[in-house]
């Protein structure tokens, strides 16, 4: 069995005319092992608020940011190259729940003001790593990820409004053993 | 007709900017359009049809105190005809200035103006469901402005006696159907010089006789092609604020992808009067409109335009 903490940078992509900044998800994942080089992996993850850039277009200035969490369940599949490294990838579906807050500001002498909406989901992820053992029970692991969130505020809004959320990036992480 | 209280306080003006949808062009982005007075609340409002083109192009902006007005919290102009509506969202070249593309295939006449508060359609462009994340101040003090506009006839049957030139001391004859409506006719071009390794392009509105609707005048080819080293002054006038925006606008439509930024405003590194020109020659009927209220403060025109080529090669 093997536990592994990562954080995981990523700028989200909504597929729009979004533009993320770069933020932080923190991923625990417990990975059981069904074969010598197959472990079953879940985890839970969360991210902090991750800010969109803030822009001003006919209606006002206006902020968004994106903060998420949820539960991943997949494989882990895995390869010894040498003796202190391998290479590894995981895949499998997620369920998120995903907040979006936005923040807008008009003309002096107007209000701003914010609003905030949540809404669940199911997705996928996958993941290329590498692993370095520095000891029998802990190890490094640099991983390239991505997760996607499928159809946001789905039932929520019309359907030209629903989008998918993407998170692409890398994840550093330690592993601990036993 | 600007029909509310305000208007009893405040004039609202809407600028249009003739045949043209001031877009995002890096032409020079200020409030410098001509004659905006320093204090008081001003508008202009204007809208162009070109000939082959199913669409007017139709633009406002409004100043207090010679400074650009921003439109926000969702209120917005929408323009129509009997037949179709546009929101104008796109800013125009001018700080404080919006613009559209409004769809006229069956080339109504009237244009109308109304000044609406629309929080979600204004917010379209947006990444994230508007309709959930809704901030909405309410209405502002423009909302229930209105004016119309009335587009002139297009310039029909447009063409040259001459369309090739061998010297500036040239002319001809442009010809058009003329009207009977006492519309005013002005004459623009767009104007590209070529030698072996560089071009140059700039723009003029040329300097006519009368500018009446009689269906000709005469014109010299100096109204388009100039010395760069003879020290006179040309006779035309080098497009400059919104009919160098308008004219650059059209030329995108007409061409169907974005002209280069500087178009109107790049370096002379040809001599036009000893190199290859091509000038396309846009024929503009101008008809100034009228605020239905007395105490609105701006201008208001529509205009509809024809548009020829003409070559000069001096070897």
């Amino acid at each position: 069995m093997l536990i592994d903490a990562n954080v995981f940078y990523t700028a989200p992509d909504a597929g729009g005319s979004d533009d993320f900044h770069t933020g932080k998800i923190l991923s625990v994942n417990y990975n059981y092992y069904a074969l010598p080089w197959l472990a079953v992996t879940s985890g839970l993850f969360a991210s902090e608020e991750i800010a969109d850039n803030t822009r001003t277009d006919i209606v006002g200035t206006y902020k968004a940011s994106i903060e998420t969490h949820g539960f991943t369940l997949g494989l882990r599949p895995e390869y010894l190259f040498s003796k202190r490294n391998k290479i590894y990838g995981r895949a499998g579906f997620l369920l998120y729940k995903t907040s979006l807050k936005v923040e807008e500001y008009f003309a002096p002498g107007l209000p701003s003001g914010s609003n905030t909406d949540s809404t669940d989901g199911n997705g996928y992820f996958i993941s290329l790593g590498w692993a370095h053992s520095f000891t029998k029970k802990v190890s490094f692991q640099l991983e390239l990820k991505t997760l996607r969130q499928l159809d946001l505020f789905d039932g929520k809004t019309s359907a030209e409004n629903v989008f998918n959320m993407n998170y692409t990036g890398f994840s550093l992480g330690l592993a601990y053993a036993f | 007709m600007f029909q509310r209280n305000f208007l009893s306080h405040h004039v609202i003006f809407f600028i249009l900017f003739s045949t043209f949808s001031l877009s995002a062009c890096d032409i020079e982005i200020d409030n410098n359009l001509p004659d905006i007075p320093p204090e008081g609340r001003f508008a202009v409002l204007g809208a162009n049809q070109h000939t082959g083109i199913s669409s007017a192009e139709v633009a406002i902006a409004i100043f207090d105190d010679a400074t650009p007005v921003s439109l926000v919290g969702g209120d917005v102009v929408q323009a129509s005809t009997s037949e179709d509506s546009v929101l104008l969202l796109k800013s125009g070249v001018y700080n404080g200035s919006y613009a559209a593309s409004l769809p006229n295939s069956a080339n109504f006449d009237q244009v109308d103006f109304l000044m609406v508060h629309e929080p979600l359609e204004a917010r379209q462009g947006r990444w994230y469901p508007v309709d959930l994340l809704n901030i909405d101040p309410g209405p502002g003090e423009f909302v229930g402005a209105s004016a119309s506009i009335l587009l002139p006839p297009l310039p029909l049957n447009l063409q040259t006696d001459v369309s090739n030139f061998m010297s500036i001391n040239d002319g001809f004859t442009l010809s058009w159907t003329p009207e009977t409506a006492g519309d005013i006719m002005k004459v623009r071009s767009a104007v590209s010089c070529t030698n072996q390794d560089n071009t140059y392009t700039y723009g003029t509105e040329a300097a006519l006789t009368d500018g009446t609707d009689d269906g000709s005048e005469i014109i010299g080819l100096q109204q388009f092609i100039y010395d760069l080293n003879d020290p006179t002054p040309p006779p035309f006038e080098f497009l400059l604020g919104e009919s160098r925006a308008a004219l650059q606008e059209l030329l995108n439509k007409l061409i169907e992808k974005d002209i280069a930024e500087d178009f109107f405003n790049s370096v002379s590194l040809v001599n036009p009067i000893d190199s290859r020109c091509e000038i396309r020659l846009f024929l503009f009927r101008h008809r100034d409109g009228a605020f239905d209220s007395v105490e609105t403060n701006g201008r208001i025109f529509g205009s509809r335009s024809a548009d020829v080529t003409l070559f000069y090669n001096p070897n």
